[in-house]
């Protein structure tokens, strides 16, 4: 199943690839380099959600205390931490060749980097309190850090900025028809492979919970 | 081939080799994690000392 559901989530990226390289229009003005675009809006989107589902599983183990959401807390931050390296990672390549330069400190830009950082933070609290305290300040932290990422999706319709405005931004916004289903089958495949991912970490989670479990009840035992 | 080319097999094979790489020390992790996992439960078995003799 695990095999399975890896293999499935590989061919959905590859189908993808080979439907934004075969299939999807070459940008008037910028040419194949725009096709960069499907992954770099893949990876974001893959990031987002596991942003959102960060603040979601840690206020569950606020309110319920049950290590699974924990674990899944945790699992969540990591690959959205990795999306969103990818993320930071896919943009420069396009900018490099269509404003030349790798980064410009704009608003979309700059406030995706901040959110970067928040979650490194997240990861870097998690290795640094550990036990029931600092299970609870990373999930309270979980929660608040989210708040960028609403800020980073409406950046540049609240301040001007120089990174493209795809969706729901006004006449200027807006995309091709024809590029439409290759972008969405690219969002749908690396979420996929995110969850392949999210799958992964979430069972080394359950199992670090559970070797914490066994080591507690032998000091427990201990004479 | 065309210099723009090369930006976007860059994107392609970065999203790539972050997958790989991350999937590759999350198996690793786990192999490490399910070893002291079963470490643990054996020391825990009343006859534990039996087997660590046997």
């Amino acid at each position: 199943m695990e095999k399975g559901a890896a293999l499935a989530a590989v061919a959905l990226v590859l189908l993808a690839l080979g439907v934004v390289l075969l299939l999807a229009p070459a940008e008037r003005t910028m040419g194949e380099v725009q096709k960069i675009f499907y992954f770099h809006v893949g990876t974001a989107a893959a990031a987002f959600l596991a942003f959102t589902l960060v603040a979601a599983f840690s206020l569950a183990y606020l309110v319920r205390r049950e290590g699974a959401h924990d674990a899944a807390a945790i699992a969540c931050a990591e690959i959205g931490v990795l999306f969103c390296t990818l993320v930071l990672l896919t943009g420069p390549l396009w900018a490099r060749p269509i404003w030349g330069r790798w980064w410009i400190w704009e608003p979309k830009l700059t406030t995706t980097l901040i959110l970067w950082f928040l979650y490194i933070g997240y990861l870097l609290l998690r290795r640094a309190v550990q036990g029931h305290r600092g299970t609870v300040a990373a999930a309270v932290y979980g929660i608040v850090a989210f708040a960028d990422v609403p800020v980073v999706y409406f950046a540049n319709r609240w301040w001007r900025g120089e990174h493209p405005v795809v969706f729901a931004g006004g006449a200027e916004s807006g995309i091709a028809p024809r590029m439409l289903f290759p972008l969405v089958l690219s969002i749908i495949a690396l979420l996929a492979l995110a969850g392949v991912l999210f799958a992964e970490r979430f069972r080394t989670a359950i199992l670090a919970q559970r070797i914490e479990r066994l080591e507690h009840e032998m000091g427990d035992n201990e004479p | 081939m065309n210099e723009r080319m090369i930006y976007l097999f860059l994107a392609f094979l970065l999203v790539w080799a972050g997958a790989a790489l991350y999937l590759w020390r999350l198996s690793s992790l786990r192999a490490d994690l399910e070893r002291r996992v079963r470490r643990l439960e054996g020391l825990g078995r009343p006859d534990a000392e039996t087997d660590h003799r046997g």
